[in-house]
């Protein structure tokens, strides 16, 4: 009967989406932790001034380039577990959104490119050139 | 370095970023799975067929572009793959594929994590999209063999 077929299909799709709101939150809750302490600790602070001038290029703050590195070799995931705690500005957010998607999980992704023999660094140096040109096109364009 | 107060702080934000992770991704779920039931996937990769032909694709990428751009690289790596082992694609439009998919896959379920923290959609959807749709132009132009 349709009722059935209905709420088969929303009772699947809600199982999924819960086994997908879990598998997010395992790796965006401990790492958002982590952040919210350690912004109060004098690391951050280091390696936020340490970065900073290269950051100014992207229109991103010090700060930025440990959430940065963090999409780059670990994941998304992480990366906004790590964003999430600084109180970055929409344009910020929206410039590491796009460096990050661009150029993510990088390891991984290379591995299994090479696997299929199609030029795996030079695709990876295409998207990590790629997504900093991108920061630092995006810094001039949005306001 | 007070403790109880940054914890308090941390938990609050916890459990903001849960809220709204919560309240999109299920919904959003259900109705993929609606989708999946009246072959939406299925009915898109038709209309692709035309444009792929620009890029000097051939129908058989149909299908891995769209699982790379809707499901995620692994997916989409996964599915070119086997398509290699078989024969049906060739070395040339492996590599494109690649390209395409590297700078641009998952593009609903990457980004949605980051509007959800405050980034603007047009820029990643549409930016995202127009990027592979330009790698992929350029080496169509590149890689002849």
């Amino acid at each position: 009967m349709i009722e059935n077929k209905f709420t088969g299909i929303f009772r699947r799709g809600f199982s999924k989406g819960a086994l997908v709101v879990w598998e997010l939150l395992i790796i965006i809750v401990p790492v958002y932790f982590v952040m919210a302490f350690l912004k109060h600790t004098p690391l951050i602070p280091a390696i936020a001034n340490a970065c900073a001038p290269y950051m100014k290029f992207l229109g991103l703050r010090g700060e930025a380039a440990l959430p940065l590195f963090i999409g780059f070799f670990v994941s998304i995931y992480a990366a906004v577990g790590a964003i999430a705690p600084l109180g970055l500005t929409g344009k910020e957010v929206t410039i590491m959104g796009m460096m990050i998607t661009t150029a993510h999980v990088l390891i991984i992704e290379t591995a299994i490119l090479k696997k299929m023999g199609v030029g795996a660094w030079r695709i990876m140096f295409l998207r990590l050139f790629v997504a900093i040109g991108m920061g630092f096109i995006m810094n001039f364009l949005i306001r | 370095m007070e403790l109880y107060p940054i914890l308090i702080e941390a938990l609050q934000g916890i459990w903001q970023l849960t809220k709204i992770i919560i309240l999109v991704v299920l919904p959003l779920m259900v109705l993929i799975e609606f989708a999946n039931e009246a072959n939406f996937f299925q009915k898109i990769a038709g209309a692709g067929e035309g444009v792929l032909k620009k890029f000097s694709l051939s129908k058989a990428s149909t299908f891995p572009l769209l699982v790379g751009l809707f499901l995620g690289f692994n997916f989409g790596a996964g599915i070119l793959i086997q398509l290699s082992r078989d024969g049906s694609i060739d070395k040339r439009e492996l590599k494109l594929v690649c390209v395409f998919l590297s700078l641009c896959h998952a593009i609903v379920e990457d980004n949605i994590i980051f509007i959800l923290i405050g980034a603007n959609w047009a820029w990643l959807f549409l930016g995202r999209f127009a990027l592979g749709l330009i790698g992929l132009y350029i080496f169509s132009r590149l890689i002849k063999v």
